[in-house]
């Protein structure tokens, strides 16, 4: 599946929550038919927590994994 | 400057352009304030932090537009709420239906032992009214007493935050296999019970009549003047006899760890396991003439007949039923 990474280092929460508002609601069609998963890289630990929630809250599926001295945050179509 | 301008436009007209400005300056302030403290609204909604001054000054805060962006976010979560609430609608549907059409009666109550749903079968099994249950405590729809029976599933529930099985409660001359299932919340706390009501007293009735007619069978076989035996495959004994205790010399105690074999003279055993196995096998038997043995080692000469009771295509258990040939003859008397 066609990934969309969002390099968000360096930001912190409110702004790491609103950039990823943003980029979901641009995308939304695209990641509810599953033809596209968005990937934000960042080094805030708060985000980890306000996105998934918020992408959860709106339908989608969340994935956090720790990579480096960040995280990867994976939005996609709810699977199950 | 200011003097400058003083000169160009005159004092009056200056004091009202800087007037106007400060006003402009005001207004555009209270927008300002009024955009961030509904945009902290929408993010503390949103789970997240106020924004903070140095992060987004008025320009950028007006630029990208965080309300436009949290409202179009808040548009997706009603739509993906609309269509939770569709499901939920959809699964609440199919459990009504399930809770209607099975053939035992079902009662959901709240903590305080409320009832919130129930199906038709619970009325026709306890011959209830037909006026409106939700609401009532089941101890007074069901039980018709103001307090919980002294064996109450719902309280055992409560109490277990367990499913708890009943297998036979009584009310009045009916008997219910009573099973009750905590539901819980995410929080682990027993927020409702379903109790599930089957009727099992025509079971209960058969089972009565079936002991009854046991122990005519036993009174029976019992007191009959010949040696009654009832084997397992095995060869442990599962029911003898007072003649076959009398003759052989057991106790019903010491039954418990003899086999069939143990009964048969030596020089019978051979043939007359043969016998055993092929009635374990379902086959029939003519006459059996053979030599029991008695726990005193004297020889008992018996005839008689023995047959096996199968079920589900086993042999669950032999039957034998002898008398014995002559009289028995003790140790050594032969010379």
């Amino acid at each position: 599946m066609p990934s969309k990474e969002i390099d968000m280092r360096g930001q912190i929460c409110p702004s790491t929550l609103l950039t990823a508002l943003r980029e979901m609601n641009a995308n939304k069609d695209l990641i509810r038919s599953g033809d596209l998963e968005l990937l934000f890289v960042t080094d805030n630990r708060d985000a980890t927590v306000t996105i998934p929630e918020s992408a959860a809250n709106m339908g989608y599926e969340a994935k956090v994994e720790k990579s480096g001295d960040g995280y990867q945050i994976r939005i996609c179509k709810h699977t199950s | 400057m200011k003097s400058l301008l003083s000169k160009l436009f005159g004092d009056s007209e200056l004091e009202a352009v800087l007037s106007e400005n400060r006003q402009l300056r005001e207004r555009q302030f209270k927008q300002v304030e009024y955009i961030r403290r509904k945009t902290n609204q929408l993010l503390l909604l949103m789970g997240t932090l106020p924004i903070r001054p140095e992060e987004l000054d008025d320009d950028n805060l007006l630029g990208i537009d965080p309300i436009g962006t949290v409202a179009e976010s808040f548009g997706q979560i009603l739509e993906h709420e609309k269509q939770l609430n569709n499901e939920l609608q959809i699964a609440h549907d199919e459990i009504r239906a399930i809770i209607s059409s099975v053939g035992i009666g079902i009662v959901v109550v709240d903590s305080e032992m409320r009832i919130k749903m129930y199906n038709q079968r619970v009325k026709e099994l306890f011959e209830l009214a037909p006026e409106e249950l939700t609401g009532q405590t089941c101890c007074q729809a069901l039980c018709g007493s103001g307090q919980p029976p002294s064996y109450c599933t719902f309280e055992r529930v409560m109490e277990s935050r367990r499913t708890v099985h009943q297998p036979d409660w009584q009310q009045g001359n009916r008997h219910f296999d009573v099973i009750g299932t905590p539901v819980k919340d995410k929080f682990g706390d027993v927020t409702h019970v379903v109790l599930a009501y089957n009727d099992i007293t025509l079971r209960i009735e058969y089972e009565q009549q079936l002991r009854e007619r046991e122990k005519i069978y036993l009174d029976l076989f019992e007191n009959v003047g010949d040696m009654v035996q009832c084997v397992m495959p095995d060869g442990t004994f599962m029911f003898v006899n007072r003649a076959w205790r009398e003759q052989l010399g057991y106790s019903a105690d010491e039954l418990a760890g003899l086999k069939v074999w143990n009964i048969i003279a030596p020089e019978h055993r051979k043939q007359c396991l043969e016998i055993f196995n092929s009635l374990v096998q379902g086959k029939q038997t003519e006459m059996v003439s053979t030599v029991f043995f008695s726990k005193d080692g004297r020889e008992i000469p018996v005839e008689g007949h023995a047959c096996s009771s199968r079920a589900q295509g086993k042999t669950i258990a032999t039957f034998g039923m002898f008398r014995c040939r002559a009289v028995s003859v003790a140790p050594g008397s032969e010379g």
